[in-house]
């Protein structure tokens, strides 16, 4: 008996006009076979037998309201379509996706309490890209979120298996050389102005090579992937020729490989550079570089003293440590994939398996 | 009160929110839908960056369902032991509830023991040009992994016989990517691989092998032994001559089948030929394959987040 039931419900389904009701008190109808794609709608329907008449109008989740539902609408309605490519998918999923960021927000929300995946994914991804390669403080500022994490917090390493008593010295001389980087900024006075100018490889490499000490700021954000290349190339130069950091001559090239990698690179994390060891340590902020570190900034003195103190421990720890492979940097290889993005590889003079 | 009308209204203009819309702000996001947006930004960037902003995203990125799937393929500058440690870290993250892990550049065998021995119920384990992996560690991973479905290894060493074992080890596989660098030229011929599949993965639905030096009669055995096969990427493939007959059973038995000369828009992977008889020396960052792309391109490349390879999975099927 349950079963004719069943069958009569779906099958007043695909006759009428399902029938809902916005956040904001607005009726709404929609095609069924649109319905069909919002898991709740059905259930409604089916084991409610709401949704049939207007003055039964199933009631949309409170994200829902009126202008989000249209768009939802729209979307479907495009997408329901089967003879599409995935071409014209894309291409619709891109302008549709062109929403003030609010909008956008609560289209993500309402799409999440209808569990229109497409459409979370959709908007879900577009989001993430607004937040992708930006540094903390960025996104801090665009997203008006707090900054309510402890000082411990932010700089909380991984828990180690270990516990490595050295790595905890090593994080906190991190953050002691963070601190004193920023009071000397702060003394200077100087404001740090933001450069965004594309280096080409052979300025890059001129500037390893001893070119002009001024140091400058790479766009960053652009590109992602361009600039992730020039990246490379130049932390895989600059590798090699640090790896003695007892050598007194080396010091000056270590300083502007630091200066270099530090602009180079986004504001991501971490580590003393050029220290084996210091890839342990843990993913936390580099010193300053949030604020934009700018190498000729910092009293040259306090930078090498600071310099010594971390290469103190840094050997310290290399004698300790367990189970480091040879760091030996192997020259890395990059080309860019067929559809822009970059990737590296170790030259092996046979490139298959 | 009711402002039904007989056909749906058009789409408002974004700017035209009715007085008293209110749009969540970040902060007041449900926490899935947070999850759902931060873990888009991969691994890398959520340890590193995302749980750093503030407190509810913290709690977030702790939480293990975050770590169920983990995307280790944008990496940045650090070596490989910032990001086995960072991956490892991950692991622990997801407290063995990992489903999917997605590694690129980095890895070793030691690592893919660790992730095998935490997470039994893995049933995705990709791995692309992780050059210290071999093929003893994947055997021993695979042994330890009885619910994987879909594994690939690309560009990474694993001989015909460790692929059998492998196939041994996991029989609900479904999914197999092994994918290498294409070579026109010499036509160096080996069936190894399409045998060591058709005889050890009957499940396959899904199988790309780019670049691979199989021949017919490697793709004939491929068809008697996996009979359940739905996609088939054999771009590259230049040994196989897809004519007459051969063609017939192909297309008849699997739905959707890539060519050796098809088009590679999608292919994640670097597709330059190894093309032995042209020289490319004085090519030392390997500049002159770079096809730079001009800017619309770059970004409607980018949408599709590292061009995903439409050719076993139709992101729109959810409509039909």
């Amino acid at each position: 008996m349950s079963e004719s039931y069943l069958a009569i419900m779906k099958r007043e389904m695909m006759r009428s006009f399902i029938w809902v009701k916005t956040a904001d008190g607005s009726i709404q109808r929609m095609e069924q076979e649109i319905a069909m794609f919002f898991p709740m709608i059905c259930e409604e329907v089916i084991y409610k037998g709401v949704g049939t008449s207007k003055n039964h109008a199933i009631s949309l989740p409170q994200q829902v309201n009126q202008a989000i539902f249209s768009l939802i609408l729209d979307y479907c309605r495009f997408h329901k379509v089967p003879g599409r490519s995935n071409k014209e998918r894309k291409s619709y999923d891109q302008k549709f996706i062109r929403m003030d960021s609010n909008m956008l927000r609560g289209l993500a929300s309402a799409a999440d309490s209808l569990q229109l995946k497409p459409l979370v994914d959709l908007t879900c991804r577009t989001l993430a890209r607004t937040i992708e390669g930006k540094p903390l403080e960025e996104i801090r500022e665009i997203l008006n979120l707090p900054d309510d994490l402890t000082e411990e917090e932010k700089l909380e390493p991984l828990k180690n298996t270990m516990d490595d008593p050295g790595i905890r010295l090593l994080n906190r001389l991190n953050a002691k050389k963070r601190k004193e980087l920023k009071e000397r900024e702060r003394l200077k006075n100087v404001e740090v102005e933001e450069h965004v100018v594309e280096r080409s490889l052979d300025d890059l490499i001129s500037f390893i090579n001893g070119g002009d000490p001024k140091v400058v700021k790479t766009s960053k954000g652009k590109k992602k992937n361009k600039k992730k290349k020039d990246k490379k190339i130049v932390s895989s130069h600059g590798k090699e020729g640090a790896e003695d950091f007892h050598d007194k001559e080396s010091h000056g090239l270590h300083s502007k490989q630091q200066g270099v990698e530090e602009t180079v690179s986004s504001m991501r994390a971490v580590e003393i550079p050029n220290l084996p060891s210091t890839e342990d340590d843990i993913f936390t902020p580099k010193a300053g570089s949030e604020d934009g570190y700018i190498d000729d900034e910092i009293d040259p003195v306090m930078k090498e003293m600071l310099d010594r103190e971390v290469e103190d421990f840094a050997r310290r720890l290399n004698s300790n440590w367990v189970g480091s492979r040879g760091q030996e940097r192997r020259p890395v290889r990059f080309s860019m994939n067929g559809n822009g993005t970059t990737r590296r590889h170790i030259d092996l003079s046979s490139g298959h398996s | 009160m009711a402002s039904s009308s007989s056909s749906p209204s058009p789409s408002p203009s974004p700017t035209a929110m009715k007085e008293g819309d209110y749009y969540p702000n970040w902060a007041e996001l449900p926490p899935e839908l947070t999850s759902s947006i931060l873990h888009r930004l991969g691994a890398i960037e959520i340890v590193e960056t995302a749980r750093r902003v503030c407190r509810s995203w913290r709690r977030v990125c702790k939480d293990p369902s975050m770590w169920r799937k983990i995307d280790m393929r944008n990496l940045g500058d650090h070596g490989d032991m910032y990001y086995e440690k960072l991956c490892r870290h991950a692991v622990d993250l997801s407290q063995g509830e990992l489903v999917e892990i997605d590694i690129w550049h980095f890895g070793s065998d030691s690592l893919l023991s660790y992730v095998a021995d935490s997470s039994s119920n893995l049933r995705s384990l990709k791995v692309a040009q992780c050059h210290e992996i071999t093929s003893e560690g994947l055997i021993e991973a695979a042994a330890k992994l009885p619910f994987l479905e879909e594994l690939e290894v690309s560009y990474c060493s694993l001989s015909e016989e460790s692929l059998k074992v492998i196939g041994q080890s996991c029989p609900n596989l479904k999914t197999l990517k092994k994918n290498c660098v294409g070579y026109r030229r010499p036509r160096d011929e080996c069936d190894d691989v399409a045998l060591a599949i058709a005889e050890t993965m009957p499940g396959l639905r899904h199988l790309q092998l780019f670049g691979d030096r199989l021949t017919d009669a490697g793709l004939n055995a491929i068809l008697d032994g996996c009979p359940n096969l739905e996609h088939l990427d054999l771009r590259q493939c230049f040994n196989v001559d897809l004519v007459g007959d051969l063609e017939k059973r192909c297309l008849e038995r699997v739905r959707v089948v890539r060519r050796p000369n098809d088009s590679v828009h999608d292919y994640p992977f670097d597709a330059t030929v190894n093309d032995v008889s042209s020289s490319d020396d004085g090519d030392p960052y390997g500049l002159s394959d770079v096809d730079i792309l001009s800017e619309d391109e770059f970004y409607y490349d980018d949408l599709s987040e590292y061009a995903s390879d439409n050719s076993d999975f139709d992101p729109y099927e959810y409509y039909y």
